[in-house]
Formats: C-alpha cells, sequence, structure tokens
C-alpha cells in the first residue's frame, strides 16, 4: 500500500436512497483511518425538493424548478469544498455533483471519485457522469470496465461493497426482542419481482418478510412485517441476528427468472455476515473472490435455496460456524475501511501523494505534545500536522473543548500575527 | 443551570467603551472578555461585572496555555448566552467552545461565522453610511434581550472644571487635525470652556506630535499646557479625562472614555470619522463632521482629494463657531449636537448645510419601527429588502 499521508477528504452523499449508508459508512471508515473527512450532508436539502412536487404548478415548471434546485445543490458542494479545501472529493452513486460543478472542480485541480455501488446496465446514468470524474470506482468488473474505457474514463477500478462492523455487528437480544423479529426464515429488503415469485416457495414456513414495495403480492401478504414499511438500519441488524436462515436473494428485475445469476454482490452479504448471521445467498459470478464456501450457503436455484433453508434449519451447529466464519471474513477484508484503503491506495498512488513529517516543529515541544495528543484523541494518523489537527477540530460537530478550542484560537491567531509568531514557535 | 451571559469583546480601547449599552442592559451578573493588555481599562468601565482577560493581540510567547486554561473557566460559567461582537477568526474560535444555540451577536454554525439578522442589517446599511446613521453602542446594546434606555447608559455630559482635554490623534493620522489646525482649536476650545489650562492626552509613540503641537502653541497656552502624553495608566488616564471641563478629540478611546465619564466632547471628525456612526454616547456632546461629497470615505482607498476635509476645519468661520457658537459654517463642515431618541443616541446638525439629515431621520424612523418603537417616515421603507420581510428573525415582532 502506498503511503498516503493524512488527507483532508470531502465525501459527497446522495439526497436519499441506498447508496446514502454506503456513503455515511466510507466517511466513517475513512476517519477511522485517520484522515480529516466532511461530509456534504445532502440528506438536509432533500425536504424542500420534495416539496417542490406538493405545489400547485404545471410540470413544465416543476422539472424547471427540479433542475433549478438541483444546481443550487451543486452550487452549495462548491462552496464547501472553497471552505474546506479537500484533496480529494469522494461522491457515492447518485450525489448530486453535477458536470458543470464537476468541471469546475477540475479546473480548480481538485481531484475527484465516484464509487458507483449500482448496477451499470440497469442505471445507466454512467455514461454521462464517468469521465467527468478523475477516477471511477465501480461493484462489477466486466465488460463495464472497458465500457468505461470506451468513453474516455481510464482511471477505473472494481471496488467491491463491504460492512460497516461498527453498524452491522451480533447483538445480544433479548427475549422480547427475538419474540418481535425472529422467525425461521426472513427477507429484508424490496419486493423485486424476482423475489416475489421466489419467495412463494417458502409460503407456509416460520416466514417473515419485512421492507417495502410489496404492494399487490396476495401470496405473500400474510408474511409481510408492518404493512411493507422501510425497516430501518438497527432494527434490520436486530431481524438479521434474531433470524435463523436470511434469505438473500439479489434483485432482478425479470419475473420469470427467480435466481438471475449475475456478477455484483450486494451489501446484504456483507453485512448478514458482519452481524454474525448466518444466510443463504443466491450465486453471483464475483461471490466466490470474496467469500469462501464454507463461509456462506451459495446456491444457483430456487430449488437450491429451498434445499438449503430445510437443511440449515436442521443444523444449528453448521449454521452457526458458517456465519461465524463468514464474519471473520469480512472483518478481515470487507470493510469500509479495507475499501478505503484500496480507493486512496489507487488514487494517492496516481496523484503522487506520499507521507509527509509530522508538521509540528515549528511549535514549541509542549505544544507540539499537547497538539499531537489531540490529534490521537481526534484518531488522526500519526503523521498529522498541525493544520490537519486544525482541519479535524473544524469538522467535528457540537461544543469543543478546551485544548480543541486553542488550537482553533491559534491557528487564527497565527493568521493574524504570523506564522513564525511566538505562541506557536 | 445556566450561568451569566458572557460577553466577548475582544476589540480595542473604544469597542470597549461602546459596549456600554449591551453592559448595562445585561446587569453586574455578567461577564466581560477582553484582551489582557485592556482588562484594568474594562474593570474602570465596569466595576459591577467581572472582566477576565485573555492574550490576544500582539506577540507574546507560550500563550496557548493561558488560552486553554481561560477557555476552560469560561466553560466552567456554563454561561446561558455567549455574545460575539467581533466579525473575526478569534472570535470564532472562541465561540466553538460554547453550544451554537446559546450565541448572540455574530454565531457559528456549522463551524462557521455568521450573521445573524439585526447585525446584518446593520452592516447592510453601513454600506450607505453617509446616509444611515446608528450608532454602534446602539447596535450593540440592541443585542439584549431587555435593552437599557438610551438615557440611563451615560451620565448627562456636564464639564467638571475647566480644563481643556486634548487628544492629540486617533490611530489613523488620516482622521485626526494637523498641528497647526489642532492648535487653532485648542484655542477656541478653551474660549468655548471659559479655561486657560490644557492637558494633552495621548499614546506612547505620540510623544513627537506632542512636542509639535506645544510649539505650534502661543507661548501662554503652551506654558499652561500640560503634556501627558505616553505618559499615563489607565487609571492616570481616567482620572485625567475626568477631571477636564471639555475634551477636544478626533474619533478616539478618549472620547467614549469622557462620553463614558460625563465629560462633554467636541469632536472634530473628519475622513473616514463619522459621528452618526460612532460619535460619542450620550447627550451634552458636540462634533464638528465633515460632509463633502467625499465623506465619509473608506480607510483602506487612497484619498484622492488630499488636505479637501481639513480645509472647511481650519475656515475661520469654523474656529468662531467653535468657541462661541456663533455664525455661519463653512461649506462641507456640519456642527452636529448628540441627543436621545427611542432608538439611542444620534446627531442632529445645529449649524452648517447638512445634505443627508433629512434622509438620516426618515432611516433611524424605520430603524425604529423595525423594534416597535416608532411609526416610519413615509419612503422610509426603502431600507428596507424584500428578503427582510420573508425571512426569519427580520420583522418588526422578532425585535421586540
Amino acid at each position: 500500500m502506498v503511503e498516503v499521508g493524512v488527507r483532508r477528504i470531502l465525501v459527497v452523499l446522495p439526497l436519499y436512497g441506498g447508496s446514502l449508508p454506503v456513503g455515511r459508512s466510507c466517511a466513517r471508515a475513512l476517519a477511522a483511518l485517520g484522515h480529516v473527512v466532511e461530509t456534504f450532508d445532502a440528506p438536509l436539502l432533500y425536504p424542500a425538493f420534495q416539496n417542490l412536487r406538493h405545489l400547485r404548478i404545471s410540470q413544465a415548471a416543476l422539472d424547471a424548478l427540479e433542475n433549478g434546485y438541483l444546481q443550487l445543490v451543486s452550487q452549495a458542494i462548491l462552496a464547501q469544498v472553497e471552505r474546506f479545501a479537500p484533496h480529494l472529493v469522494l461522491a457515492v452513486a447518485q450525489a448530486p455533483l453535477s458536470r458543470q460543478a464537476l468541471r469546475e472542480l477540475s479546473r480548480q485541480g481538485i481531484p475527484t471519485a465516484m464509487w458507483f455501488v449500482e448496477d451499470y446496465a440497469v442505471f445507466t446514468y454512467w455514461q454521462a457522469f464517468a469521465p467527468a470524474y478523475d477516477f471511477f470506482f465501480t461493484i462489477q468488473r466486466e465488460p463495464f470496465l472497458s465500457r468505461l474505457a470506451a468513453i474516455g474514463q481510464q482511471q477505473a477500478w472494481y471496488l467491491p461493497l463491504a460492512a460497516d462492523p461498527a453498524v452491522h455487528r451480533p447483538l445480544e437480544l433479548t427475549p422480547a426482542e427475538r419474540r418481535i423479529y425472529g422467525s425461521d426464515v426472513a427477507f429484508v429488503g424490496a419486493g423485486y419481482p424476482n423475489r416475489r415469485l421466489a419467495f412463494r416457495a417458502f409460503a407456509g414456513m416460520d416466514l417473515r418478510i419485512w421492507g417495502n414495495d410489496w404492494d399487490g403480492e396476495e401470496i405473500l401478504a400474510p408474511y409481510l412485517q408492518r404493512g411493507g414499511a422501510r425497516i430501518d438500519t438497527e432494527e434490520i441488524v436486530k431481524i438479521f441476528c434474531a433470524t435463523r436462515v436470511n434469505l438473500n436473494l439479489h434483485s432482478s428485475v425479470r419475473p420469470d427468472v427467480t435466481v438471475a445469476g449475475g456478477d455484483f454482490v450486494n451489501p446484504r452479504t456483507f453485512e448478514i455476515a458482519a452481524c454474525g448471521a448466518f444466510q443463504v445467498v443466491d450465486q453471483r459470478a464475483l461471490l466466490p473472490e470474496l467469500f469462501a464456501e464454507e463461509e456462506l450457503a451459495v446456491v444457483d436455484s430456487l430449488e437450491a435455496m429451498v434445499a438449503a433453508t430445510h437443511y440449515f434449519l436442521r443444523h444449528e451447529d453448521e449454521r452457526q460456524a458458517m456465519a461465524k466464519r463468514a464474519r471473520q471474513r469480512v472483518l478481515a477484508e470487507h470493510t469500509y475501511t479495507r475499501r478505503m484503503e484500496t480507493l486512496l491506495h489507487l488514487v494517492g498512488k496516481r496523484l503522487g501523494w506520499r507521507a509527509e513529517t509530522p508538521a509540528m516543529g515549528h511549535l514549541d515541544p509542549e505544544l507540539a505534545a499537547a497538539v499531537s495528543d489531540l490529534a490521537r484523541r481526534l484518531g488522526l494518523r500519526q503523521d498529522a500536522s498541525f493544520d490537519d489537527v486544525v482541519a479535524a477540530v473544524r469538522a467535528r460537530q457540537g461544543t469543543l473543548d478546551p485544548m480543541e478550542t486553542t488550537v482553533l484560537f491559534l491557528d487564527e491567531w497565527r493568521r493574524q500575527y504570523g506564522r513564525g509568531a511566538p505562541a506557536a514557535a | 443551570m445556566s450561568g451569566p451571559a458572557l460577553v466577548v469583546q475582544l476589540a480595542r480601547f473604544g469597542d470597549i467603551l461602546q459596549t456600554v449599552r449591551l453592559m448595562a442592559s445585561l446587569g453586574p451578573k455578567a461577564v466581560l472578555l477582553v484582551d489582557e493588555g485592556l482588562t484594568t481599562l474594562a474593570r474602570l468601565a465596569y466595576p459591577q461585572v467581572q472582566v477576565r482577560g485573555l492574550p490576544v493581540h500582539g506577540k507574546v510567547g507560550g500563550q496557548w496555555q493561558r488560552w486553554q486554561e481561560t477557555i476552560a473557566g469560561l466553560q466552567t460559567l456554563n454561561p446561558e448566552a455567549v455574545y460575539l461582537l467581533n466579525y473575526s477568526g478569534l472570535s470564532a474560535a472562541l465561540a466553538a467552545a460554547f453550544a451554537e444555540d446559546r450565541h448572540r451577536g455574530y454565531a457559528v454554525w456549522g463551524g462557521s461565522l455568521r450573521v445573524p439578522p439585526w447585525l446584518a442589517l446593520a452592516i447592510r446599511w453601513a454600506a450607505r453610511r453617509r446616509q444611515a446613521g446608528l450608532n454602534l453602542v446602539d447596535v450593540w446594546g440592541l443585542l439584549a434581550p431587555r435593552p437599557t434606555v438610551p438615557a440611563a447608559v451615560h451620565p448627562p455630559a456636564r464639564a467638571q472644571g475647566s480644563i481643556l482635554g486634548v487628544v492629540l490623534a486617533g490611530q489613523n493620522p488620516r482622521r485626526s487635525l494637523p498641528v497647526p489646525v489642532l492648535a487653532a482649536w485648542m484655542g477656541a476650545a478653551l474660549h468655548r470652556l471659559g479655561g486657560t489650562t490644557a492637558v494633552l492626552l495621548g499614546a506612547p509613540g505620540q510623544e513627537r506630535l506632542a512636542a509639535e503641537l506645544l510649539a505650534a502653541l502661543p507661548p501662554a497656552l503652551a506654558r499652561s499646557t500640560r503634556n501627558l502624553v505616553g505618559r499615563t495608566s489607565w487609571q492616570e488616564l481616567w482620572e485625567t479625562v475626568a477631571g477636564c471641563g471639555l475634551v477636544l478629540s478626533p474619533d478616539t478611546g478618549v472620547a467614549h472614555l469622557a462620553a463614558h465619564v460625563g465629560v462633554p466632547v467636541l469632536g472634530a471628525y473628519l475622513a473616514s470619522a463619522w459621528v452618526h456612526e460612532t460619535g460619542p454616547y450620550g447627550e451634552g456632546h458636540a462634533v464638528l463632521q465633515t460632509v463633502l461629497p467625499c465623506a465619509p470615505c473608506l480607510e483602506t482607498a487612497p484619498c484622492t482629494t488630499p488636505g479637501a476635509c481639513v480645509r472647511p476645519l481650519a475656515h475661520p468661520a469654523t474656529l468662531r463657531w467653535i468657541a462661541r457658537e456663533e455664525g455661519e459654517l463653512p461649506e462641507g463642515v456640519v456642527a452636529l449636537k448628540s441627543q436621545l431618541d427611542a432608538l439611542g443616541t444620534w446627531y442632529v446638525p445645529v449649524a452648517g448645510e447638512d445634505p443627508t439629515a433629512v434622509l438620516r431621520a426618515s432611516f433611524r424612523s424605520q430603524v425604529a419601527a423595525l423594534w416597535g418603537m416608532a411609526a416610519p417616515q413615509s419612503g422610509a421603507v426603502e431600507w428596507m429588502e424584500e428578503r427582510d420581510w420573508m425571512l426569519p428573525g427580520r420583522r418588526s415582532e422578532e425585535y421586540g
């Protein structure tokens, strides 16, 4: 791995949606790696955007207003970039960063990267955006990478999804929670056509289906929990942990193919595993390089999925051993921290990033020691400079403690009186 | 349980004294934080409140530990409100030690310094400062939840004796009278006061200027003039000013000190100085303000008409008015006297042609209306913008 030093990274979150938790996990992981991280919190701006459609206006007017609003969001991102001066702007799929804004960042010499955590065959907007980013990361290999190269994006790499062990972890559930969330078999997720068809095969079992977009599914209706309401992450973790066999069937819009056999591996695979929970998952082209046979129960047909479910319901020891191995694999190789290490390594190598000698030498020894101690408390790397510590303090939320405030004050004082002034020297 | 209000005033001498209405409004439980070099002055000005010092200005080594200790001490107070009066990075850094919902005046939200509606209006109006007129003492004083009435801020200015205090110059020489003009003003001011003795006041570094002035004075006046320039402690300066019958000054901290202790000020406001913003607070002060088309100028911009604003101040008619308040004033200068209205202190022309007096009255009526103190004059609404009526924190009911 290239030693990239301490970097200021702005993570641009999407306004909403499935890649939002991925973006938040990226930000946490980058901070855990000791970098100075800010997020552009686009979801703060989403309610106003959503409410535009409640206005009594024509569709043409709404389109114009929505486009204008998205431009405003891009402007807000540029404003945060101006203040934070990041070494890298990292966007996750659906980030509201317009091509015009990307061009502006390029003009300013600020590198941009996109982690496109979507199926390229379904969500084709990458064709418009990929060339505008300096670096592009995908959850699929070929032919996607070649197609990216063909439209001018040469710096593209495969970067599979992952789990955040701080969020997806084994939980000790109370008996009451086991009653609420537990069952023999469960699925958490949206009611895509292939899932609607496939899960009928589990009707009659102790089955629970959690999640939205199951409207109109009559056979599975008795198994649908909470009327198809969206389930928050903390409850999903409880469901994974309380369920004996978690079904993990990758989505497909084709109702005629229950087990689609696609390539990318969904986040649920890593998340169930990180919880130390057991899953039966459908085969994916890219799954074997991520998990071994003894770590996941992988099936290539609906019949096999049903059979595996029955088998593992009867074999608790095997189930638990397999789940334990899967969790160990995730902790070792498939965390967002590891993914961000990989991403920064690839980006840093091309940008010539290097670790630098800690720039505390200009401070008096006592101050340098106090600032280094603060850097440790903030989770920064050992080679963090005074300016890195200042940036990390500025990125903190809430009320600062006296030493944090002192560092900010010193930074402002040096701006006013010069960097060689004695308080810092 | 929340503690006292904390007022953070990290600016200079004059600014500390111009915080007077806010301090009076917050009462004796408030805590005032100032630059360490100004704590004695602040304690003289506000003997009832707790004053704390922070080494802010000046390059002294090893300050960071003092900062840390002071910040920790301020956090221990658990202030119910933190008044940030300076739009500066230093002020913003300190603010971060306190919860955002306790910030008053300037604020720090999301890690960035923010200008609240009232101060945003004041800043915007300052862009039309020639027509506007809101004393800085009132701008800050009106941040308090229940501002003290203007008459209770300072004692009425009355001559305590017949000594004339003379302040040589402000920080910026452009805002000060040249030595020959100041010498002539001294004579006129002594006549006005009915005195014969003067005391020169000034900061260290102004000794040469004092010598030049003494040399320019008539010998008898020079002999009866005591030169304290660069020689007074804060306590001595305070006592000296308090013993004066009149203080002749450009726009300086000493002028505010005189107003603070109830000594009348005779002000010379020229160049970038604008009496309607920083005139001595309270009743009983007189100021000669230059009102050339270029006034008030920007200190940072080079002067395109050097000497133009001194000429009317050096005119014999101006000196006659200073001495006896008689006759007309030359073009380009206006004599004004301080008055109180519901908003605070303002300066009303008593001689000379003030080209913006009518607009200023209209402006003040609009500001008073915002605070629910009076009805605005016709046309005064032009001081407001559309957004002022649309966004929270800008409508009249939210000012009261």
